[in-house]
């Protein structure tokens, strides 16, 4: 289903194309917020995700004529966001895809009704706390497969990486997210 | 399969983060960013690739330029004249003076002892004795009361017989010194501007057959009795006291219409305070000033905040500068007005459930727009006017400035009035 640009968002579009800046950065508060929680999800470090919320949105003002009206706005942001973390890690920072720990396994079918109480019980900060916390290949990988719904060879393609490398950091990437939730909601139990 | 439903999980909370706005991750991630910060570092690179261009004129500003131009005028033009009033009545007068006396001008000038006496006649145009003129001859001197009545502006042709215009029209020759019929040895006297021909031809050296070349300078002369409070004359000043219904139209106005929303209008009135002018010019034209220093603006309502109907006011004070023309009808009474008014916000506040707080942030300082209605003037006693009327109030921009954590930042607001306007003036003696 397509999503119409909303009224709101509309008024936004018409400001920012005119290049006002009072509108740019009315714009700018009305999405940081989720759109720095996409880049503290790809980067996990601060001020990485501060760079990358900045060349997000410089990329998103210079192109906004591009825009699709017929689309949703947030979803065009969006994208650009994510594209704009992948940028950043293949141009400024070398993507590290470490090799499976020890104990991951690669059918867990036991624990997935475990898994499925996992994020209904842990508050979001710590979920965040963990997700910042995975090695940072795995994490891309990760979000790129669970939230953009790109299938592993979309992903080699975008991080010039081969399939099997995706398919094996998505896998460590949810191993470790999920083994460390696990542990944490033991603890506290 | 374990990684089906850890996505599926996984998304489902980023979808539900994404909803819960006022968690306390939001404040969160808010706290982490440092918003300021990080806009002016994008502004700052926006500014090196997207420079923003100057509107060379904006529409907005040339819809405050238009009012504010309009007040200035209503205020300057009879400022200036008042204090340009002895220049404007003695400038035309001067400048044939000076063009006369010019050694540049006067060539041929036969009698310069003389001109020290004509510009003395000059300054006091009335006194036409003065030795060294000819008193006016029975032909071409009309008597002054005669020849203020015929030479006002206007009745120049119908007052100047044939005679006369011959005597304005005549060459040089005609009437050079010694050459006047009857009047040898004296030069001839221009019985309009009371100077002497051989004074006031060089002036008008090579067009002096021209009559129009000399009537401007009769009609400013002084001699004419024209006054400069004729152009502009203070007609009355006063208090004025207005008491109103005001509007705050916007989505919460609109809303609160709607009775099937939680909440309702209540009936909003205001008031203002101030004083009154009315000028004419050249008893023609007449125009309306008003400052009011306290200016009431605002909007009741009774709204359902945290699970309860209460009261909220909002009470914007404003100082008021307006302006209109007075638009006298042939068959209705009184005057209708036109004009607007430039408005600064002096305090902006909200009470809500008898808890006031101060909103002045939230909206703009000034504020502009169109003043209409209609009134009567009224004579009491002696001088002692009322003028009880009718006024409309609207204003041209959003005065609604909002800020970064109001519900909707986009949130139009415009100021509408409609009320009874009552002034006492004491009106002055033409």
């Amino acid at each position: 289903m397509v999503d119409r640009i909303n009224e709101e968002d509309q008024i936004l579009l018409k400001g920012c194309l005119e290049n006002d800046r009072r509108i740019q950065r009315r714009l700018f508060e009305k999405y940081f917020k989720k759109m720095f929680r996409i880049c503290l999800s790809y980067s996990g470090d601060k001020n990485e995700a501060k760079d990358i919320l900045q060349e997000a949105f410089i990329k998103v003002f210079t192109g906004l004529d591009k825009f699709d009206s017929r689309g949703s706005l947030e979803g065009w942001i969006r994208r650009i966001v994510t594209n704009t973390a992948i940028d950043f890690f293949r141009q400024r920072k070398k993507l590290v895809y470490t090799s499976a720990f020890s104990g991951e396994t690669d059918e867990d079918e036991d624990e997935d009704e475990h898994v499925s109480n996992l994020f209904q019980e842990l508050t979001n900060d710590v979920i965040l706390h963990y997700i910042r916390k995975l090695p940072d290949g795995a994490r891309v990988v990760f979000n790129l497969f669970a939230v953009d719904g790109m299938s592993h060879r979309e992903i080699s393609k975008k991080l010039n990486i081969s399939e099997g490398t995706s398919k094996s950091q998505y896998k460590r990437a949810r191993g470790l997210l999920q083994k460390w939730l696990c542990d944490y909601q033991q603890n506290m139990s | 399969m374990i990684g089906k439903g850890f996505d599926r999980e996984y998304l489902e909370w980023l979808q539900q983060l994404d909803a819960d706005d006022g968690d306390s991750v939001w404040e969160a991630i808010e706290n982490e960013l440092d918003l300021i910060e990080t806009w002016s570092r994008i502004d700052m690179e926006l500014n090196r690739v997207l420079p923003q261009r100057k509107k060379i004129i904006p529409l907005e500003f040339l819809k405050v330029a238009g009012v504010a131009a309009a007040i200035l005028l209503m205020i300057s033009v009879p400022l200036l004249f008042v204090l340009n009033k002895g220049k404007i009545s003695r400038t035309p007068v001067e400048q044939v003076i000076s063009e006369a006396t010019s050694p540049d001008s006067v060539p041929d000038n036969p009698a310069a002892p003389v001109q020290a006496e004509a510009d003395r006649d000059i300054a006091s145009p009335g006194a036409t004795n003065n030795s060294g003129l000819l008193p006016y001859t029975a032909e071409i001197g009309p008597d002054p009361g005669e020849f203020q009545k015929n030479y006002l502006p206007g009745s120049y042709h119908e007052g100047v017989t044939p005679s006369r215009e011959t005597s304005l029209m005549e060459t040089p020759a005609d009437t050079k010194s010694g050459d006047h019929p009857g009047k040898k040895d004296e030069p001839a006297i221009s019985f309009i501007t009371g100077i002497r021909a051989d004074i006031v031809r060089p002036a008008v050296k090579g067009n002096v057959n021209t009559p129009g070349l000399i009537v401007p300078a009769i009609e400013t002369t002084g001699a004419t009795g024209i006054s400069p409070a004729r152009f502009i004359r203070i007609l009355d000043a006063g208090l004025v006291y207005s008491y109103k219904n005001s509007w705050l139209l916007n989505y919460e106005t609109w809303n609160c219409l709607n009775p099937t929303k939680l909440g309702n209008i209540m009936p909003t009135f205001r008031h203002d305070i101030g004083i009154t002018s009315a000028v004419a010019f050249k008893e023609k034209h007449h125009f309306g000033l008003e400052f009011f220093w306290l200016s009431g603006a605002g909007q009741n309502y009774k709204q359902y905040i945290e699970a309860s109907f209460v009261d909220r006011k909002i009470v914007l004070n404003y100082f008021k500068l307006q302006a209109f023309y007075l638009w006298n009808h042939q068959k209705i009474p009184g005057s209708t007005i036109f004009g607007g008014y430039y408005a600064r916000l002096g305090m902006a506040e909200e009470i809500q459930g008898g808890q006031k707080f101060r909103v002045t942030d939230d909206y703009r300082d000034h504020d502009y727009g169109l003043v209409l209605g209609h009134q009567l003037n009224i004579p009491l006693v002696n001088s002692i006017v009322i003028t009880p009327g009718i006024r409309i109030n609207y204003n041209l921009m959003n005065i609604f400035e909002g800020h970064p954590g109001a519900v909707n930042i986009f949130k139009s607001t415009n100021n509408f009035s409609a009320g009874l306007n009552l002034a006492v003036s004491y009106s002055f003696k033409k």
